[in-house]
């Protein structure tokens, strides 16, 4: 049997000057579907609109994973550069990676996060905020439990450093277990 | 598809956590600085704190996510595919390097199962010994254990695993092979107790098991020469008519010599042979009376009895099987081919003559026989032998008859094909046997020496060296001439007279008759091949309860259920009766309390008896205070001789018995009169009345011959006839019988509404169910919780149910037995069976003696005395006849 081969583009939405804003997956939904009619015509929509998915959405994080039909998908990514509003609020759609499982994009997400999160930390300016960080990434740190490995990866193969890390982490975690 | 469910389940949540973090805080993205400034919006701040949190989150949620491979998988399996490799559950070295601890660990717990060897290895003679012996160890197993294994439904009882019934088709071949050929069943299991010691000493101390009123005890003098087996019930210590223990046979060693200078001789030898259930109990029993050294005994009977007399256990030391049927004869003597003794000066050249030179000097049967007193009687054994195994059945030999021979090794004249022994190639005169015959020289035998036995058993030639020797004879087919070198086996035969006398008036006489065979360990394989070969059929434990119950024969120990091992035979068949009920649905259950049969799958003896004691003694006027005596003693079953014969006699005939006094003149025998003297103190006397009045709280056995159709069940009533009915039998001749009317559940709308109510609620679940499939899944956490409730509301709703059942079951037994049926009850049937000689239906039962009594007294003016069984399944009762049996 041949497999119906999708991919996932993991987006950042920004919006810019616009502290707080949500969206709900729906309406970046629509607003995908939208940007697709006036970039693609009606073909492009007809041919991604059946795998046509918002598959994960994190408010906080406005973090998104949309997922389109492969053989259509540069379709999906270039319509995504015309996206200029969602719900009447201002946006801007940042495509992290291209992946061809969600599992992949989770990966990446992780190596991203945590690059992310060792540049923020200088610019904590009180006290305070500096126990904060330290705390939220000594947190996230804890879960994968590879702490120190994580700045030997090259940040240029994030997919494959999360794997190789997670394995490791794997065995220490059942020690854990054991002991 | 269960990865991607959580995926979107983290998505959902995610939010509602993020509602508790920090102030609403501008926010901007440090990576996006450079193009936030192109595009020129203004940074209006940033909560790095918040920042961090949310994405410290979302890492851990990834991870979580990530690390979830999906099911249980081991360390290897969690490798991307390319690092897989051929076999790594097999060779820890495949897998990388640091997974090895982890693999290690999964490894440890998983226990390998280990390699199993290969047949041929498992197969090899002596592997496959070691296996047996493995095997032997928890169970024991008889000689025959392989043979009956490939063969028999194999069950484990008593201690042993023993042989049910055969595998194929056989409940009729057996009935045939017992009425008309023969059946032989390995009975190794009854093992034999040996006490060695004066004899008066031994008398003295067996006193206290027994008692004169139930026959003879083990000072009879039939008995006491050695030539006839005795019988009897052993009771514990001095409790008679209590505490039974179970029955015991016994032969004395048979010592004609008489006066003997030799003091060893002079010591006198018993075995009791018992079952295996009661084994210990008997041994234990012996061994306190016999060996205690304790202030105790010597205050309860003086000194003398503890004179070297010592008790042995025969376990395993010898092999017995018993054969029934007419043709056990034959078989026994195409089978038992007399040994020759006389010690051959010309030793034949046999293949190991180094071997022999050995043997000459040490085999015990040329020490034994060397003696002109032990030739003497071989002579006479021989000559008796020939004789007996000329007759059409066994019992033309007297009842008990214990023969000794010594004979050859059957495997050297073992015929090349199983065949059946023909019974009219006999010649039909039959040859009276004149008692004179049997003397005490009979039953000399070597067996007796443990010292001898030993050397059989070490002498004996292995098969496969006999295997070899037969490969090699000269003349294939021909018996084997081994001289010296062949093993002279000493057995013993001990005549059963089958059908009790007590029966053998109505069925043929001496039904199941037969021959038990003793032999050293060692030989059962022999022997049993050899009778196999000569075409006995070989039953079990089934067939030989059988053809007991229709021989009229107590089988131990279920058909002694004042004896702890009878009870606890009782108590493991109700259990499993028991357990059979509750495995059916429901609606295939008889509804007992509508059959109004209280206790489907237990004996109420006790109540029972006490019931129609207190009944009974009110009737006649007895002080009550003797029944509540009895309360506190167990049951008991009635062994008295006297006692049973009077019963007997006033059972199968009411009417003579009654008008016994009158017809005095017309009977001409003594005896009669007897009775109907002891009658007239039975019934009118106080004297009598006392007699009777201790015997009151007893059981006693009794056999159903049932008149027309049905066949008596395990758990039946044996129930007392009404005068209608009695009166509608003689009148109809093909009368059935009565029927008893339905009873009254009470239970039944409590039990119909919890139903409704079951059935409500699955119907409900059931709904719920559907529903939650057809929902979302974001509020399936709710249903789930539900469904569970409901099913605990459930579960318990049955509990409810069962509880209530056990309610009603008490409030059951809260009622008299006599006032449960509209017939009343006076005993229980033990067993019953289809008579295929009779054609009808047979049982076996115990019943109070009071309830028989009053029977008796109703039933004055009939020929024979009929009772109604009634089967626990049914409410059809049928008409039987009763007869005493013990």
């Amino acid at each position: 049997m041949v497999r119906f081969k999708n991919r996932y583009a993991l987006c950042e939405l920004m919006f810019p000057g616009q502290p707080e804003t949500s969206v709900e997956s729906h309406q970046v939904y629509q607003a995908v579907k939208a940007s697709l009619l006036d970039s693609h015509g009606d073909f492009g929509l007809a041919a991604l609109q059946s795998s046509l998915s918002v598959k994960y959405l994190n408010i906080k994080t406005n973090i998104a994973v949309i997922r389109g039909e492969r053989r259509h998908f540069d379709m999906l990514t270039s319509s995504l550069v015309f996206i200029r509003k969602i719900g009447g609020k201002d946006v801007v759609f940042k495509t992290l990676h291209v992946g061809g499982s969600i599992r992949s994009c989770q990966k990446f997400l992780i190596g991203h996060h945590r690059k992310n999160l060792t540049q923020i930390f200088p610019s904590c300016k009180t006290p305070e905020e500096r126990a904060e960080g330290m705390k939220s990434i000594m947190a996230a740190c804890d879960t994968l439990d590879w702490g120190y490995s994580v700045y030997k990866q090259t940040p240029s193969q994030p997919a494959y450093s999360a794997l190789s890390m997670l394995q490791e982490g794997d065995g220490d975690e059942e020690k854990e277990e054991e002991s | 598809m269960s990865k991607k469910r959580k995926f979107q389940e983290g998505k959902q949540l995610l939010p509602k956590k993020n509602d508790d973090y920090g102030p609403p805080m501008p926010k901007k993205k440090v990576c996006n600085d450079k193009r936030v400034k192109k595009e020129a919006v203004t940074i209006t701040g940033i909560n790095v704190a918040s920042f961090a949190e949310h994405r410290s989150i979302e890492i851990q949620a990834m991870t979580e996510l990530v690390n979830d491979t999906g099911g249980n998988h081991t360390a290897f399996q969690k490798l991307p595919r390319h690092m897989r490799r051929r076999a790594m559950s097999h060779n820890i070295k495949r897998i990388p390097k640091r997974l090895h601890t982890v693999a290690k660990l999964e490894l440890s717990k998983t226990k390998a199962p280990g390699k199993r060897p290969s047949r041929r290895h498992r197969r090899r003679p002596s592997n496959l010994l070691s296996e047996y012996e493995r095997r032997k160890r928890r169970v024991g197993w008889l000689e025959t254990h392989i043979w009956h294994a490939k063969r028999f439904k194999m069950i484990e009882k008593w201690g042993y695993r023993l042989a049910l019934h055969p595998n194929d088709k056989s409940v009729r071949a057996c009935y045939r092979a017992v009425k008309r050929h023969c059946l032989l069943q390995d009975v190794s299991f009854e093992s034999y107790i040996e006490l060695k010691g004066h004899r008066e000493d031994i008398l003295d101390g067996l006193r206290h098991f027994t008692n004169s009123d139930t026959g003879p005890t083990f000072a009879a003098k039939m008995n006491s020469d050695g030539t006839r087996q005795g019988c009897l019930v052993l009771y514990n210590f001095d409790s008679y008519p209590r505490l039974a223990i179970g029955p015991v046979t016994y032969i004395w060693r048979s010592q004609p010599q008489g006066p003997v200078t030799d003091s060893s001789q002079s010591l006198d030898t018993v075995w009791l042979s018992c079952h295996p259930s009661i084994h210990n109990s008997v041994l234990t029993a012996l061994e306190k009376c016999f060996n205690y050294q304790g202030v105790d005994y010597e205050s309860i009977h003086g000194s003398t009895n503890n004179t070297g007399i010592t008790v042995k256990s025969l376990k395993d030391h010898l092999v017995k099987f018993r054969l029934f049927g007419p043709a056990s004869n034959l078989v026994l003597a195409e089978t038992l081919k007399l040994a020759n003794i006389e010690t051959t000066l010309s030793s034949s050249p046999a293949p190991g003559e180094a071997d022999e030179s050995l043997h000459l000097k040490a085999v015990w049967w040329k020490e034994y026989y060397s003696s002109n007193a032990n030739k003497g009687h071989f002579l006479k054994q021989c000559d008796l032998w020939s004789k007996i195994s000329k007759c059409q059945s066994p019992s033309e030999a007297p009842p008990n008859t214990v023969l000794a021979l010594t004979v050859k090794d059957p495997r050297l004249m073992l015929p090349p094909k199983r065949n059946k022994v023909n019974l009219s190639s006999g010649d039909p005169v039959t040859k009276s046997l004149p008692m004179d015959l049997f003397k005490s020289e009979i039953a000399v035998s070597p067996l007796w020496e443990s010292s001898i036995r030993e050397e059989i058993k070490a002498l004996k030639i292995f098969e496969q060296e006999l295997n070899f020797m037969k490969n090699k004879h000269l003349v294939p087919g021909t018996p084997l001439e081994l001289g010296d070198r062949e093993s002279r086996i000493p057995i013993i035969l001990i005549q059963r007279p089958g059908a009790s006398p007590l029966v053998s008036s109505q069925s043929n006489p001496c039904h199941s008759s037969g021959w038990d065979l003793i032999i050293p360990a060692g030989f059962g394989m022999a022997f049993w091949i050899a009778l196999v070969y000569r075409g006995a059929r070989v039953g079990g434990i089934r067939e030989s309860l059988s053809t007991n119950l229709q021989a009229g024969l107590l089988s131990a120990p279920g058909d002694y259920p004042d004896s702890p091992a009878g009870q606890a035979e009782l108590r493991a068949d109700s259990e499993a009766r028991q357990a059979k009920h509750d495995r059916m649905p429901p609606a295939k259950r008889p509804n007992f309390v509508k059959l109004g049969i209280r206790s489907p799958f237990t004996f109420e003896f006790e109540e029972l008896v006490q019931e129609w004691c207190d009944k009974y003694s009110c009737t006649l006027g007895f002080n009550s205070g003797r029944s509540k005596n009895g309360e506190k003693t167990t049951m008991s079953v009635l062994r008295n001789r006297k006692m049973l014969k009077l019963l007997q006699s006033a059972l199968t005939n009411p009417r003579n018995f009654f008008k016994g006094p009158l017809k005095m003149k017309n009977d001409k025998t003594s005896n009669s009169q007897e009775q109907s003297a002891i009658l007239g103190a039975f019934l009118s006397t106080e004297t009598g009345k006392r007699l009777v009045s201790e015997e009151l709280l007893s059981l006693v056995p009794v056999r159903l011959s049932i008149l027309q159709r049905g066949v008596p069940a395990t758990y039946g009533h044996i129930c007392q006839p009404s005068q209608e009915d009695v009166q509608a039998l003689s009148g109809d001749a093909f009368y059935s019988g009565p029927v008893e009317p339905k009873h009254i559940d009470p239970g039944v709308a409590a039990r119909k509404e919890e139903r409704k109510e079951r059935l409500r609620l699955r119907k409900r679940q059931k709904r719920r169910k559907d529903k939650k499939a057809v929902l979302n899944a974001s509020d399936a956490p709710k249903t789930v919780g539900d469904s569970d409730i409901l099913l605990k509301e459930g579960k318990s709703s049955v509990k409810l149910c069962t509880k209530d059942k056990q309610n009603g079951g008490e409030k059951n037994n809260a009622e008299s037995i006599l006032g449960s049926t509209t017939r009343k009850i006076i005993g229980y049937v033990r067993n019953g069976d289809f008579d295929l000689s009779t054609g009808r239906g047979l049982g076996f039962g115990f019943c109070s003696v009071a309830a028989l009594l009053t029977l008796i007294e109703k039933q004055k003016e009939r020929k024979d005395c009929l009772v109604l069984v009634r089967n626990p399944t049914s409410l059809q009762y049928r008409f039987a006849s009763i007869s005493l049996l013990a």
